[in-house]
């Protein structure tokens, strides 16, 4: 049976599966105490509960468990990766390299650097969302310590090429920070195999709680270290103060667990759905794919209806089909998405994009319906789009000067 | 943020839409805002 309203939104959050919630439940009331406690059962039970988590969460990534600092969520780890990174290597050069096409959490952060006396220099994205690696490699001096580049998009899905990217940081002796938040437990990510010394993640992108994620920082070839970003009893080894929250760390280990079992099966399945929409859609004229559709999660699509506009379309199903038109982060402006104006898409583009974000808890049924709910939004928007009909009759949208009045 | 009833009512049935037939004598065409309101006016008298 269909249930309405549809969650579409998955970049956005996801779900928490129930597996999830069983597995935190007895940490809030039976076993509340402080991890850091060490004199007393509670304590002992709350440390013995993170430890375990702490194991499932590098596993995913393929990590050490003493790589794993737990955090609020990505944004912390983007900030303490990047500001800690800068900070305690302040000795060896001032200079990061980032991409335009990047989350808020990791551009404001470096935007922060450069007012504190860094330099960062922004990599423009090629029209598939992907960085050329010979203007990365071109972007590197003697003062670079850091090049930050997320594994994938959140608003279009496109995964970088990470291990190349970690082969030029290799090559030059600078570090490799990534944004990890979209791809951990979406797609195999292995921060050896990958040569990644950093990388920011969070619980609720991949069905876990809310308000807990983790910085990975590489303790091997290179031993890395940042400086901490908040003062206080030194835990997680001196990197993150503030007591651990613990429900939230084992929410988050057996989200990690799951997600190890059961991606491979789940992103067979969804990949299938999302391809399926996705082809019906494009039968639509003037609807095209914004970014790479060979480089990108197999979850997300990020389509664009030409002639007609986001927000009106969203309105025409916002009910029924939770879906975002931009990033949730920007879509309370009217201004359209950076993301997809880095990609080269004009204005008219990037303002009637919509962006798909399946899980594994997205049906057949729904999908049936979100594309007939969408085909009819389009055509009905269309009929009486007056950009429509100029495009109909064969007037070039383009070459309209608009004045503003 | 939800939309407000008047906003909604305005999408479901919308208003003074449609085309004029720009081959009419009496219908002027122009084009006003940004971007898109394409107007056909049509002098009423």
């Amino acid at each position: 049976m269909l249930k309405l309203p549809i969650y579409l939104d998955n970049n956005a959050t996801t779900p928490m599966d129930p597996r999830v919630l069983e597995a935190m439940t007895p940490y809030f009331l039976q076993h509340f105490g402080n991890a850091a406690s060490r004199n007393h059962p509670f304590g002992w039970e709350a440390e013995e509960a993170v430890d375990y988590a702490r194991e499932q969460v590098a596993k995913l990534i393929g990590a050490d468990p003493k790589e794993i600092i737990f955090t609020s969520g990505a944004t912390e780890g983007d900030n303490l990766g990047i500001k800690g990174v800068y900070e305690m290597y302040a000795s060896k050069g001032n200079h990061i390299i980032t991409a335009t096409t990047e989350h808020k959490a990791v551009l404001d952060t470096c935007k922060h650097i450069e007012k504190s006396g860094g330099e960062v220099t922004y990599l423009q994205v090629q029209p598939d969302g992907l960085i050329d690696l010979k203007e990365l490699e071109a972007a590197i001096k003697p003062t670079t310590i850091l090049i930050a580049i997320m594994y994938a998009n959140n608003e279009i899905g496109v995964v970088m090429p990470i291990k190349e990217i970690s082969a030029i940081a290799r090559k030059h002796g600078v570090l490799l920070f990534t944004d990890g938040t979209q791809a951990v437990g979406k797609i195999p990510v292995d921060v050896n195999k990958d040569g990644i010394d950093l990388m920011a993640f969070t619980a609720h992108k991949m069905y876990g709680p809310k308000g807990v994620g983790a910085l990975y920082v590489r303790r091997k070839n290179p031993r890395v270290k940042v400086t901490a970003q908040m003062d206080g009893g030194g835990h997680e080894r001196g990197m993150r103060s503030g007591t651990l929250n613990v429900p939230g760390i084992v929410g988050f280990g057996k989200a990690c667990e799951i997600c190890m079992l059961d991606m491979e099966e789940d992103s067979k399945r969804i990949s299938k759905m999302r391809d399926h929409l996705q082809t019906e859609l494009l039968k639509l004229e003037e609807a095209y794919v914004n970014g790479s559709s060979e480089y990108r999660l197999p979850h997300v699509a990020n389509i664009s209806f030409k002639h007609v506009e986001g927000e009106g379309l969203l309105m025409g199903f916002n009910k029924n089909i939770a879906l975002s038109s931009g990033s949730a982060c920007t879509s309370a402006s009217l201004e359209p998405s950076y993301v997809l104006k880095a990609l080269g898409l004009g204005d008219d583009l990037a303002h009637s994009s919509l962006r798909f974000g399946l899980s594994r808890f997205t049906t057949d049924e729904e999908i049936e319906y979100t594309i007939k709910a969408i085909s009819e939004t389009v055509l009905k928007l269309r009929e009486m789009s007056p950009l429509w009909e100029m495009y109909k009759e064969g007037i070039d949208l383009s070459t309209i000067e608009w004045a503003a009045h | 943020m939800a939309y407000s009833e008047k906003v909604i009512d305005h999408y479901q049935n919308p208003k003074n839409v449609g085309t004029l037939d720009k081959g009419a004598k009496n219908v002027g065409t122009g084009l006003v805002g940004a971007p898109g309101v394409w107007r056909r006016n049509a002098p009423s008298n």
